[in-house]
């Protein structure tokens, strides 16, 4: 690869409405092993009528990027090792700008790569989204040990994700997006009347995109409307809602076939309620992590972050719009209007696939007592009337469009604001304080909700994002393993807030730590330089 | 001289942001132009972190203001904006999300017909019941956006 070029290649991606959904480039471990490049790099793409210009992910054998990004399977086990590689050019540039103003937004530039919901190591060179790696420098290892059976407590198999974590520009770079898939393969994929089920891994993201095809490179506020969000200054924007970067796509059946269905919201604000006419859902995993049984449901609500596996039949021949239906989910302007995202087609020869009854046999939380209970406040501004820091800021400074806080603080890089014991269990108690329905993520370790609104929920399904009632409260359960420890995050995974000051720290204790008096948490160094590198 | 330096000094020698920016046309690619969409967060007036704000608004796309309202009622003052066009207001159910206001108030607008590359404008709106949520990004309960009028095409 040559670094310091760009190529922009239009994607081959068959991307006109009605069109077939598009399978996904993958990587495959082999021996346990994978070892590649993760490349960001400009591309053009053709979606719909439109040409859009933005980055996208490549694995190192690739010859073009992709809209979204390649899928990575791997198992319990297997060692992962990328080098994220940033070729990323400015894009979206307000008409007007001076450089001076322009400059105000290089980080948006910058990024680094998360692996969501995968039980790995948070520390440096591994899911360490603390690392800051600007355009053209040099490229950054990556590491991900996945916990394999020796561990006691294996990775799940099911669907996880990658995606920019960079504080200040994931939204930015989820709106043009910047996410795969990884596929974690294991003990749910040998289920008989699974295993040799056609198969689709489905992305969808939420593009938010000017006239000439690029995201805003500016600070962004809420508005009503079918697009979201304005810039400062405004550009007129659209938000298009994709399927594997197409704009609704066709999906093939046979009547009576049953087909596997992964699916994930890496939209960065956008809360996906799909609902496929005349047809049921079989979920048989939440956040990557299988059921004892498929669950029939009618509609699945995925918030930004979620992702949902699901069985669906085939019913008679025929043409099946598939929606996002309209959802209130706190937006200024009322609700998220309902749109076709899809459609699935059914047709030829009648099959009847069995469905399964059981599945496996999901992770269990440990029977230990809980070490620790905690409140967690969700509170946000959008009014733009106040100036920068915490809630309680006051003064003459400038003020700042949005602000959102947890226990009433914006982010803060050094601040350690929960210690947490490896090998515990926890209770924490997720307050929301506004109609937003802020969904919860946390990294590394996953957890079961056990009331809402302080009501018992009696449910074991396991999550790693999950939206807060409007006004109300969770109590979730988390059981943080043993066996990863460090400094890691958790926030709201519409990711315009999480930029916007609503994450915060989380440093996991190895076991054995006197919780009394632990030692201190190093720093972690704030980035050096800005803009580009030059080589 | 450090980046900033440079981009300071690159900046202080244009006349705004004419001297900057070459401005490509956009595709015409069939999508129905959306609007350049204004929130109080744009506002301009009486407000010392947003002098310098250039807005470049490029003739052919609708305008629309979006304010907090209800109880309180914003009006389009005519008489203090130029170049501009009111269009109609729509109030949408947005309750819960800004202290002291239930609905959002759209205002639809568009640039004057005779506009041309280069002319400047004003849009101000005015409201006598400012919510105290809005004091400070909207004070005195005056909001205005200058612009300029761009023509790539």
């Amino acid at each position: 690869m040559v670094l310091g070029a760009e190529t922009l290649a239009v994607s081959r991606a068959l991307a006109m409405p009605g069109e077939p959904l598009r399978t996904l480039p993958e990587l495959r471990s082999e021996n346990g092993r994978v070892r590649t490049q993760l490349i960001v790099q400009n591309a053009r793409f053709r979606v719909g009528d439109r040409t859009l210009h933005m980055p996208a992910y490549r694995f190192e054998h690739m010859a073009e990027g992709s809209l979204p990004g390649p899928t990575l399977r791997v198992k319990p086990g297997d060692r992962v090792d990328w080098d994220l590689a940033n070729l990323i050019t400015p894009t979206g540039i307000p008409d007007g700008a001076t450089p001076a103003q322009q400059a105000m937004f290089d980080q948006l530039d910058y990024t680094n790569v998360h692996v969501h919901g995968l039980q790995v190591s948070p520390g440096e060179n591994h899911d360490n989204v603390y690392q800051v790696l600007r355009p053209f420098c040099a490229p950054e290892r990556y590491t991900y040990d996945i916990p394999g059976p020796d561990t006691g407590r294996p990775q799940p198999s099911g669907m996880f994700w990658y995606h920019p974590h960079k504080h200040g520009s994931t939204s930015h770079q989820a709106w043009q997006g910047l996410s795969g898939a990884i596929i974690v393969e294991g003990e749910i994929d040998a289920v008989p009347e699974i295993r040799d089920l056609r198969e689709r891994v489905i992305i969808l993201n939420g593009l938010l995109v000017n006239p000439a095809g690029e995201v805003p490179r500016a600070a962004m506020v809420p508005n009503s409307g079918f697009s979201p969000f304005s810039p400062i200054p405004s550009q007129p924007t659209d938000m298009l809602l994709t399927m594997n970067g197409q704009l609704r796509p066709t999906i093939d059946i046979r009547p009576g076939e049953l087909q596997r269905w992964r699916v994930l919201n890496a939209a960065p604000h956008r809360f996906f309620w799909l609902n496929l006419d005349d047809h049921d859902f079989y979920q048989i995993g939440q956040d990557g992590i299988p059921f004892a049984s498929p669950r029939p449901v009618k509609r699945i609500l995925m918030a930004p972050g979620n992702r949902a596996e699901f069985l669906v039949r085939g019913g008679d021949p025929g043409s099946y719009a598939l929606h996002a239906d309209i959802y209130e989910q706190g937006h200024p302007g009322g609700a998220r209007p309902g749109w076709i995202i899809g459609s699935v087609e059914v047709g030829g020869a009648p099959r009847q696939d069995p469905m399964p009854t059981r599945l496996v046999a999901p992770p269990e939380m440990p029977d230990l007592p809980i070490a620790n209970r905690r409140e967690i406040r969700f509170k946000g501004e959008i009014s733009g009337n106040d100036p920068a820091g915490d809630q309680d800021a006051s003064g003459d400074g400038a003020l700042v469009p949005v602000k959102f806080y947890l226990d009433g603080k914006v982010f803060a890089l050094n601040r350690i604001d929960q210690k947490v014991l490896g090998g515990t269990v926890e209770e924490w108690t997720l307050i929301n304080e506004d109609v937003f329905q802020h969904p919860f993520h946390i990294h590394v370790n996953p957890f079961q909700v056990v009331a809402i609104n302080g009501q018992p929920t009696n449910d074991d399904t396991w999550w790693d994002v999950i939206a807060l009632p409007s006004k109300g409260a969770l109590t979730i359960r988390i059981y943080f393993r043993p066996d990863v420890s460090g400094k890691t995050v958790y926030h709201c995974h519409i990711l315009p807030h999480e930029d916007n000051g609503m994450m915060a720290n989380l440093f996991i204790y190895p076991p054995g730590t006197d919780m009394a008096n632990p030692p201190p948490v190093p720093d972690t160094p704030m980035p050096s330089g800005s803009g580009p590198c030059t080589i | 001289m450090t980046r900033l330096g440079l981009a300071l000094l690159l900046a202080s020698l244009g006349t705004g942001a004419f001297a900057e920016t070459r401005y490509l046309p956009w595709p015409e690619d069939g999508a129905a132009p959306r609007p350049y969409i204004f929130t109080q967060q744009h506002n301009v007036e009486n407000r010392p972190d947003a002098e310098g704000r250039v807005q470049l608004i490029r003739k052919g796309y609708p305008l629309q203001v979006q304010l907090p309202g209800n109880p309180a009622i914003w009006s389009f003052r005519a008489e203090e904006s130029e170049n501009v066009a009111y269009r109609g207001r729509t109030m949408v159910y947005s309750p819960n999300r800004i202290a002291g206001t239930e609905s959002l108030l759209v205002f639809d607008l568009e640039l004057s017909p005779e506009v041309r590359d280069g002319d400047e404008g004003r849009i101000t709106f005015t409201t006598d019941q400012l919510p105290s949520a809005l004091e400070r990004v909207v004070p005195g309960g005056v909001f205005v956006l200058r612009f300029t009028v761009i023509d790539p095409g």
